[in-house]
C-alpha cells in the first residue's frame, strides 16, 4: 500500500478508503456484519366491550333474525336525546339480496344481535364502555445469536394517539441500518405533528398509515421494518399492520415478528368480540408471554400500550415474568475504599452567570 | 429447485442428476400432509391429524389416513411425503410380523417401535436419501405410556406432547400452557381441537376434516372424519376499514 502519510483535513461526504479493503476480504470468504435484526413478538387488539356482541368464537353463528322485526321486550337504552343517525349496513340474512338499511338509535339496540361493525355502536354512545386498542411487544433487541439489549423499547410514539409496535431491524437502535429505519418512524412522526399543526385537528391512524407505506413501498422492501400500527381517532379504533415491502392490513387483532405465530396461537384460541380494557390487556399480556416463552427471538419482559379515547396509557415494563434467579440478598459491598481527609463541597452554580434574555447564539 | 429447504442437499442438484430425482430420492417431497399433533392423557395417548395430502399448493387429497396403529401397542402418525410414510408402514409391517413369528409372547412396544424408526430415518439422512416424514409415536404398553417423535434428519425425542411442522409453533405453545398430567379424554380431545382450530386458521395446508385416534390398553380406535366448527363472524371482518377509508 501507499507508504505517504499525508496530513488531509477530512472533506465532507462518504469515505470510501476502506471499499477496496472490504472487496477482498469479501472475496477471501468474510461475511460483511449483517444488521442487527430483533426476533420479536409484536401484537395488536382492538377491544370493544359492548355487552351485546360478546360470545365465544366456537359457538355456530345465531339464527336470522327476521328482516327489521325488533323484539318488543327489550328496553332501549337510556340515551337522553333521541338521536337520528343515517347509518348503512348489510344486514347478514342467508339468501337475501344485501341492501342498505336506515336505523335510528332505537331500532338499533333493539336489532343488537345482528353482527354490525361496533364502531357504529361506539359514534352514538360514550354511554357504552370505553373501547379502543391495545399494543404489546416483548423487549428483547438480538445480534444474531447473542441478546444485544435485554429491555429495548418497541412502542414507539408517532402521535399522542397513534403509537407504533417496530419488528425487523426497525427495533433496533445500535446499528447504522437501526438508526437508519427509525428514522422512519421519527419522519412520520414529525410529519404527523407539523399536519397537526396546519390543521389544527388530532391525527388520524390511516394519515400515518399513508405515510408509512408510502415510504416503505419507495424503498422496495430495503427498509425492513415490520410494523404494528395503532391508534384511537374521532372515527374509532384502528388496528393495522404494515410490512417491510409497503402492503397494509387492517385487523381486529394482529402479530409480526418471529414470534408472531406463538402469541397467534393465543389469540385464535381465546379472542372475542367484547373484550373489557383489562381482558384485552391480559390477553395480549399472555401473548406476548407465549412468544418471550416459545420463541428464541423474543424475551424479557412484555411492554403494554392502551389507547383509548383522549387517554393512553404506556405501561413500560407492565410484566417481568424473567427476574434475575440468584441474586446475592447482602448486595454488593466495595473494597475498603482510601482514607477521607476531607470535605469540601462547592456548589459549581455560583460559579456560571446565567443572562436573562442574553444575546442568541451566533453561527 | 436449489431452495432454502434443500440446502443440505444443494450439491446433488446442482449437480444436475435429475434421472435420480425422478425416484425421489433425495429430491424433495410431492405429496405432503401437514401438522399431526400428539398428546399423553390418563389412559394412554391421544393423536390427531387431518386427512390431507398437498400436491405442492393445490389440496389433492382430501381422505389421506395419516394414522396407523402399529403392532398391538402403538400408533404411527406421520407428516410430510406420503409415499414415504408408505415405505414405512411397510417396514414396520415386516419387522412386526418377523416378531410375531418369534411366538414368544413378547410383542414389540412403542419404545422399541420408535428406536427402530430412529434409526432407520438416521440411516438414511445418512446416505444423502431422506424419508421426507416427521413421525408422531404413541403407544402404551403394561400401563407404561410412551410418546416419541422422529423426524427425517434423526432428531428424535420423547415428551408429554409432541406435534410436528406447523404444530410445533401453533400448536406447543398452547400445549404447554395448557397440558397436564391426567387429562380425561375429553379434555385431551378438547385440548387437540383447540390446536387443530388454530391450525385450520393458520396453516394454508390444513383442511377441515380430522380424525382422532386414542391409543389405551385395550387398542388402537380411530375415530371417523369429522370438521371443526369454525367462527368468521366478526364485525371487524365485516367491515374492516369502517372510519379508515383508503386502506384495506
Amino acid at each position: 500500500m501507499s507508504k505517504v502519510a499525508i496530513d488531509v483535513p477530512p472533506k465532507g461526504g462518504f469515505s470510501f478508503d476502506l471499499c477496496r479493503r472490504n472487496e477482498m476480504l469479501s472475496k477471501k470468504g468474510v461475511q460483511a456484519p449483517s444488521f442487527l435484526k430483533t426476533g420479536t413478538t409484536i401484537v395488536g387488539l382492538v377491544f370493544q366491550s359492548s355487552a351485546a356482541t360478546a360470545a365465544p368464537p366456537t359457538l355456530p353463528p345465531p339464527p336470522p333474525l327476521p328482516l327489521l322485526k325488533p323484539s318488543s321486550a327489550s328496553p332501549p337504552p337510556t340515551i337522553s336525546t333521541k338521536i337520528k343517525t343515517t347509518l348503512y349496513f348489510f344486514v347478514p340474512i342467508p339468501g337475501a339480496q344485501p341492501h342498505a338499511v336506515i336505523l335510528d338509535v332505537e331500532e338499533r339496540w333493539l336489532l343488537r344481535h345482528l353482527r354490525v361493525p361496533t364502531r357504529i355502536l361506539q359514534r352514538f354512545g360514550s354511554k357504552l364502555s370505553p373501547d379502543g386498542v391495545i399494543l404489546g411487544a416483548d423487549t428483547r433487541a438480538t445480534e444474531g445469536p447473542i441478546v444485544a439489549d435485554k429491555n429495548c423499547e418497541k412502542i414507539h410514539f408517532m402521535a399522542p394517539n397513534i403509537y407504533c409496535c417496530g419488528a425487523g431491524t426497525a427495533a433496533d437502535t445500535e446499528a447504522v441500518t437501526g438508526i437508519f429505519n427509525f428514522n422512519v418512524l421519527y419522519m412520520v412522526s414529525s410529519q404527523l405533528k407539523l399536519h397537526r399543526y396546519h390543521t389544527g385537528r388530532e391525527s388520524r391512524v390511516v394519515t400515518a398509515l399513508t405515510l408509512l407505506k408510502s415510504h416503505l413501498f419507495s424503498y422496495q422492501g430495503y427498509v425492513q421494518a415490520a410494523l404494528v400500527l395503532g391508534g384511537v381517532d374521532v372515527t374509532g379504533p384502528h388496528l393495522h399492520t404494515i410490512y417491510p415491502h409497503g402492503s397494509t392490513d387492517t385487523l381486529p387483532f394482529v402479530t409480526m415478528g418471529s414470534g408472531s405465530l406463538a402469541a397467534m396461537a393465543i389469540f385464535e384460541s381465546k379472542y372475542r368480540e367484547g373484550l373489557t380494557r383489562d381482558e384485552g390487556v391480559n390477553l395480549v399480556t399472555e401473548a406476548i408471554c407465549s412468544g418471550i416463552f416459545n420463541d428464541l427471538g423474543s424475551g424479557s419482559n412484555v411492554d403494554v400500550c392502551v389507547i383509548t379515547k383522549g387517554n393512553t396509557d404506556y405501561l413500560r415494563n407492565h410484566k417481568l415474568p424473567n427476574p434475575r434467579t440468584y441474586v446475592n440478598a447482602k448486595g454488593y459491598s466495595f473494597t475498603k475504599k482510601t482514607e477521607v481527609l476531607l470535605t469540601k463541597i462547592t456548589p459549581l452554580r455560583e460559579k456560571v452567570e446565567v443572562i436573562e434574555g442574553g444575546d442568541a447564539m451566533e453561527e | 429447485m436449489g431452495t432454502s429447504k434443500n440446502s443440505a442437499y444443494a450439491y446433488q442438484i446442482v449437480g444436475g442428476w435429475d434421472r435420480l430425482a425422478s425416484l425421489n430420492t433425495w429430491g424433495y417431497p410431492y405429496v405432503t400432509g401437514t401438522s399431526v399433533i400428539g398428546i399423553k392423557y390418563k389412559d394412554g395417548i391421544l393423536m390427531t391429524a387431518d386427512m390431507g395430502g398437498s400436491y405442492g399448493s393445490t389440496l389433492r387429497y382430501k381422505s389421506v389416513e395419516r394414522m396407523k396403529p402399529v403392532g398391538k401397542h402403538s400408533l404411527l402418525g406421520a407428516s410430510g411425503e406420503i409415499s414415504d410414510f408408505q415405505e414405512i408402514l411397510s417396514y414396520l409391517d415386516e419387522l412386526i410380523l418377523y416378531d410375531n413369528m418369534w411366538d414368544d409372547g413378547n410383542s414389540l412396544g412403542p419404545k422399541e417401535v420408535h428406536n427402530y424408526l430412529t434409526r432407520v430415518m438416521y440411516n438414511r439422512r445418512n446416505k444423502f436419501n431422506p424419508l421426507w416424514n416427521s413421525l408422531v409415536l404413541g403407544g402404551i404398553k403394561n400401563g407404561q405410556k410412551y410418546l416419541g417423535t422422529v423426524n427425517m434428519i434423526g432428531v428424535h425425542f420423547e415428551d408429554n406432547h409432541v406435534a410436528t411442522g406447523f404444530g410445533n409453533h401453533l400448536a406447543r405453545p398452547i400445549l404447554r400452557d395448557e397440558w397436564h398430567e391426567n387429562l380425561s379424554f375429553e379434555e385431551g380431545v378438547k385440548l387437540l381441537e383447540k390446536c387443530m382450530r388454530v391450525l385450520l386458521y393458520r396453516d394454508r395446508s390444513a383442511v377441515n376434516k380430522l380424525q382422532i385416534a386414542k391409543i389405551t390398553e385395550e387398542g388402537v380406535t380411530l375415530s371417523k372424519p369429522y370438521a371443526l366448527k369454525t367462527f368468521w363472524q366478526f364485525s371487524a371482518f365485516q367491515n374492516p376499514t369502517v372510519g379508515a377509508e383508503g386502506s384495506w
